[in-house]
């Protein structure tokens, strides 16, 4: 009697927090591998580890949400430290779009470049090098039959003079398994601006995706295909990458999911004397993640 | 549609039991070559009963299982570069996914091949070789020929072992010398072990049935389990 009276108290201190947290999601995937690389020593390595929160509250407003996102870094190699922050911002989103102020996914990524970041190992996102931005307000539309826009600017009163100090445009279009997508970052204190095309097809199992980049600030122009193949459990996947100046290189590797959650994956990265001219190093990882 | 499928079904399996019932009707075809082979074959059955198999039987007997399994895993770990090769060669795509997955999971998690890792995350193991490539694009498997040391073959697969063995990745990569023999010595042990579940099998005229056994097995391994050939009803 007594002991289910503790329960039924315990049950309802918990109920309360628990309501009030109701949205809020905790997610993350923790990425190890290990490297071995030309010219170093094998080291086990963190391969971008997340956690993080989101999820919405009620506005009052009819149909639109608010929206937050919070998410840290992991060192999952040494330390098991939270690092730097990934994203942190809050938003409103509905039948409009949405629309975000804070550190976030910029829609040059999500929209054009992550088109060929599909592999786990160091053979992946070989060209790009932009991601998330701080200081930045987004606007991202809804889809309209397949069409799918994007404006970011980037206000940062540290950086250099300018009330807006980067502008990042995109758009895609996806129809039948194909998208394309195309997106310009423009730096207004060093007009230095890049462009990025990319046409990715995806059929069942099959993935092909190209991607082209124009960077000005490194005058380089670079392109990449990557591809991938699933069967049962298994996914092979490759990339080869035109890094200008006749500098290339190629990754292979293969994913074995182990259930819904987790995998792991073995990748080959291999590069020409150019490409090592300019740091690219030849690799071999091997690595496990989870997600939750 | 399915009662044709059905029917060809059937006399895919008829066909197999005449094959098996009737294994000397077609000697003179496959095997003009029979007086020839008969005394290969005899000789290397002698050098096995005298030095071969006794040394299969020792190594099998004195080493660990664990051991045994893991030179085992690591030499079918090379040849899967072999199969993956051929694979390709014959336009499999799914084949050689699972082949080069096997080689890049085992390679690494497998330790280097010791393990098989592979085959519990259901990679199976699969077996390409270039005589199955020759075959695969229509060459004939022409006679039966036993090969000194080597054993059964076909002139066809005799080309493709040529090949296999020329291209096999620890013939090219092993080094130094005396560690490459050490493992090809270990390879052969194997491959042996590997045969003696079959011998129980042997019944008959014990080389009537190790040439019809082979030709059909490369039959088999080349059309990959299927039967295309198309059947006249009233032969049966």
């Amino acid at each position: 009697m007594k002991k289910s009276l503790i329960a039924l108290a315990v049950a309802g201190a918990l109920a309360a927090p628990m309501v009030a947290q109701a949205d809020a999601t905790l997610y993350g995937s923790l990425r190890v591998m290990v490297v071995d690389q030309e010219d170093s020593e094998l080291n086990v390595a963190d391969n971008s580890s997340r956690i993080g929160i989101k999820g919405s509250v009620d506005t009052g407003i009819d149909g639109v949400k608010a929206i937050y996102r919070g998410e840290w870094k992991v060192n999952t190699a040494d330390g098991a430290d939270f690092g730097a922050g990934r994203l942190a911002y809050v938003g409103l989103t509905g039948g409009f779009g949405t629309a975000a102020i804070g550190q976030q996914w910029t829609p040059y990524y999500t929209f054009v470049t992550g088109a060929t970041d599909i592999l786990d190992g160091k053979s992946t996102a070989p060209t790009q090098d932009v991601f998330r931005t701080g200081n930045a307000i987004a606007y991202v539309s809804p889809e309209m039959g397949g069409f799918q826009g994007a404006l970011v600017a980037i206000a940062d009163d540290n950086a250099n003079g300018e009330d807006v100090d980067a502008y990042n445009v995109a758009a895609k279009y996806s129809v039948a398994g194909f998208t394309v997508g195309a997106s310009l970052l423009t730096d207004e204190a060093s007009d230095n601006d890049m462009t990025a095309v990319s046409a990715a097809y995806a059929a069942g199992p099959l993935y092909v995706a190209a991607l082209y980049q124009d960077k000005e600030a490194a005058d380089v122009k670079q392109w990449e295909l990557a591809g991938s193949y699933a069967f049962g459990d298994t996914k092979v996947l490759a990339n080869y990458i035109d890094f200008d100046n006749d500098g290339n290189g190629f990754g292979l590797e293969v994913q074995q999911k182990l259930g819904k959650q987790s995998r792991v994956f073995a990748n080959i990265y291999e590069v020409n004397d150019d490409a090592e001219d300019m740091g690219k190093k030849d690799a071999i990882s091997v690595g496990m993640r989870v997600d939750f | 549609m399915f009662a044709f499928t059905y029917k060809r079904f059937f006399s895919a399996v008829a066909m197999v039991g005449v094959i098996s019932l009737q294994p000397a009707s077609a000697d003179s075809d496959v095997d003009p070559l029979e007086g020839f082979n008969r005394s290969v074959y005899s000789f290397n059955k002698a050098v096995d009963r005298v030095v071969y198999k006794p040394l299969a039987q020792a190594y099998t007997s004195v080493t660990p299982d664990l051991v045994e399994k893991g030179v085992h895993n690591f030499f079918s770990n090379i040849g899967d570069v072999t199969t993956l090769l051929n694979s390709v060669l014959q336009l499999k795509g799914e084949a050689s996914a699972i082949s080069l997955s096997r080689i890049m999971f085992n390679t690494t998690f497998g330790l280097g091949g010791v393990l098989d890792v592979a085959t519990p995350m259901g990679l199976r193991e699969q077996t390409e070789d270039f005589g199955q490539t020759l075959g695969y694009w229509g060459a004939p498997s022409g006679p039966y020929v036993v090969l000194p040391l080597l054993g059964p073959s076909n002139v066809r697969d005799t080309v493709g072992l040529a090949v296999d063995i020329n291209t096999d990745v620890w013939g090219r990569e092993a080094k130094p010398t005396d560690s490459k023999n050490v493992g090809t010595g270990l390879r052969l042990l194997d491959r042996r072990v590997q045969l003696f579940p079959a011998e129980r099998l042997v019944s008959g005229d014990e080389y009537v049935f190790v040439r019809d056994a082979y030709m059909q097995r490369r039959e088999f391994l080349v059309q990959d389990g299927r039967f295309d050939q198309q059947f006249d009803e009233s032969d049966f």
